[in-house]
């Protein structure tokens, strides 16, 4: 029976989708209609076609383009078009000016997706978001020493923690954690275009940031600064490798390459660790990008920007990292990088973040939201609820 | 209220994946039973869609089985027809977030029941959820778009209640 209804319905005539919605897909998709053909194999024509209203598409062809556009099929059925795009227009660009790619749009959307429910329940919960408002009243500060002192402070992480990590990846998450544990949401995610570090979105009751997993953990913690250092004075954006010494690069992006270098390499203690190497006889600017880097477990751009700022350094020994050694800090890692193979549980809690689950499992203890919201958010099968549910538990 | 012979449920996930979790296995394994003959007699229906819900990640337990089994013996094992959808969502538009990716039974499982509320006055169509809180503006629940087009509701509880099953929980 269900059999025969599915082919009856395979079979049946033209899709009566909505045009107007299409092209409002289409548009909120970030591909140009010749890109959304060329995937979904229709003629441009046959498509422009369809947005047009002057003819419709068959259910194989409906079903190709709702795929391409990542939307679920009944979307195409909207009354109206929504109105307003799915995710903030400033994020459609990258800060380098180039646009992101339809998978980035993706990413940032489904992002968002799970932003939106988290702030739901945060506003739902009636739970004043103090830490998020501390966060925003950093931005007015004029010097970029004191704006990074008051985000080490809003960080609340130990004098000495960077000492203490035992390695990069260690470092990233104690920065990690003391960022969620401040209500902001820290995703990461495999993003596609080359050098896209990451982007935020603000938001009144909880902000969030998403990182490019297939940078180092030390490239991903500059990033993890830098979008902070956005968040604070509540703009949402796409930042892609662009050089912060480089004059092309827009000044915000300057400035929080700057800030994020700042936070993760304090100025009393980069000053003693210089002269603590200065003691041990001179360095060449590269020998010491790489000790401060290895030292505080940062990237060597966050550590060749402390160093330029101090004067410590050649304004050139930038370009230099970025000319030899452009994979350093993106190597472009694949699945099996991230050490021994993760369970489904563990790669949600990587990817999601431990405060993002806790607080859509403790919604669900609360009665707002269904178990059903909870594995479609978390994208997890019934047998694994109890366990993340367990390695998030502390938080 | 109590069921009776002209009564049909139209089931969404959520109530079944609470059925798996909320009850102890001996007392779920009795209600799935009864809800199989429930739906053996035409009675209890849901969407294709559910069934998709239920057997994501190669799921196995008990409803999933259930629903495996139960596709097979419902009258239609439901994909609506696009001209429902389309009313369902033009009363209920909240019901897919606008950031949505993947897919879900909602609009789905309310076609259905209105398709079948259509073709018989005498029967008493309900729809069987526990999506009852409203996300707004992100999503409006099920329990609320069927009070907008106009279809009975229940929870889990009402329906345990409707069928006179008194469960063992957790």
């Amino acid at each position: 029976m269900a059999q025969s209804e599915a082919r009856r319905r395979a079979a049946s005539g033209p899709v009566g989708l909505s045009p107007r919605v299409l092209e409002w897909a289409l548009a909120d998709s970030g591909m140009d209609a010749a890109e959304l053909a060329e995937r979904a194999h229709v003629t441009p024509e046959a498509l422009n076609a369809w947005i047009s209203g002057d003819d419709r598409p068959n259910r194989t062809q409906f079903a190709e383009v709702a795929k391409e556009l990542a939307r679920p099929e009944e979307f195409f059925f909207l009354p109206e078009p929504p109105r307003t795009p799915s995710f903030p227009a400033e994020l459609r660009t990258a800060a380098d000016g180039t646009p992101l790619t339809h998978k980035d749009m993706v990413a940032i959307r489904r992002a968002r997706h799970i932003q939106s429910l988290v702030s739901w329940i945060v506003e739902d919960a009636q739970q004043p978001p103090e830490s998020v408002m501390a966060l925003r009243s950093i931005a007015p500060t004029p010097s970029e020493d004191a704006a990074s002192e008051r985000f080490r402070d809003w960080l609340g992480l130990p004098d000495s923690y960077h000492g203490t990590s035992a390695s990069g990846h260690d470092a990233f998450n104690r920065r990690r954690e003391a960022i969620e544990q401040n209500g902001v949401i820290v995703m990461q995610s495999r993003l596609g275009r080359d050098g896209f570090r990451g982007f935020s979105i603000a938001d009144a009751w909880v902000p969030m940031i998403v990182i490019n997993r297939q940078e180092t953990p030390e490239a991903r913690s500059f990033t993890l600064m830098h979008e902070l250092s956005h968040l604070a004075v509540g703009g949402s954006s796409s930042c892609a490798g662009v050089s912060a010494i480089a004059e092309r690069a827009p000044a915000i992006e300057r400035q929080s390459d700057r800030i994020a270098s700042r936070i993760l390499i304090p100025r009393e203690d980069l000053l003693r660790e210089m002269l603590s190497t200065r003691q041990s006889g001179a360095l060449e600017d590269l020998q010491l990008i790489r000790r401060i880097a290895r030292r505080f477990r940062v990237s060597l751009r966050a550590s060749a920007i402390a160093l330029i700022d101090q004067g410590a350094v050649h304004r050139s020994a930038y370009g230099e990292i970025e000319r030899t050694h452009p994979a350093t800090d993106y190597p472009q890692m694949t699945e099996g990088d991230n050490g021994p193979r993760e369970t489904r549980v563990e790669k949600r809690v990587r990817e999601l973040g431990r405060f993002v689950i806790h607080t859509i499992i403790d919604a669900e203890r609360r009665g707002r939201i269904t178990e059903r919201d909870v594995l479609d958010y978390l994208n997890l099968d019934r047998d694994s609820l109890p366990e993340i549910a367990k390695a998030v538990g502390g938080l | 209220m109590t069921s009776t012979s002209f009564d049909i449920w139209v089931f969404d996930s959520s109530v079944l994946i609470d059925i798996q979790r909320q009850m102890i296995a001996r007392s779920r394994d009795e209600l799935l039973q009864q809800m199989l003959d429930l739906a053996r007699a035409h009675r209890l229906v849901f969407p294709q869609r559910v069934t998709d819900e239920l057997t994501r990640h190669e799921q196995k337990d008990a409803v999933a089985r259930w629903a495996v089994r139960a596709k097979e013996l419902v009258p239609r094992h439901y994909v609506p027809a696009d001209e429902l959808v389309r009313e369902v969502l033009k009363v209920a538009p909240t019901l897919i977030p606008t950031t949505q990716v993947g897919k879900s039974a909602d609009a789905h499982v309310i076609a259905q029941a209105l398709a079948y509320q259509r073709e018989s006055m005498f029967h008493t169509v309900t729809v069987v959820t526990n999506d009852r809180v409203d996300r707004l503006p992100l999503k409006s629940s099920m329990t609320s778009a069927c009070k907008l087009i106009g279809l009975q509701q229940v929870d889990l509880d009402g329906i345990l209640a409707m069928m006179g099953f008194v469960p063992l929980w957790r």
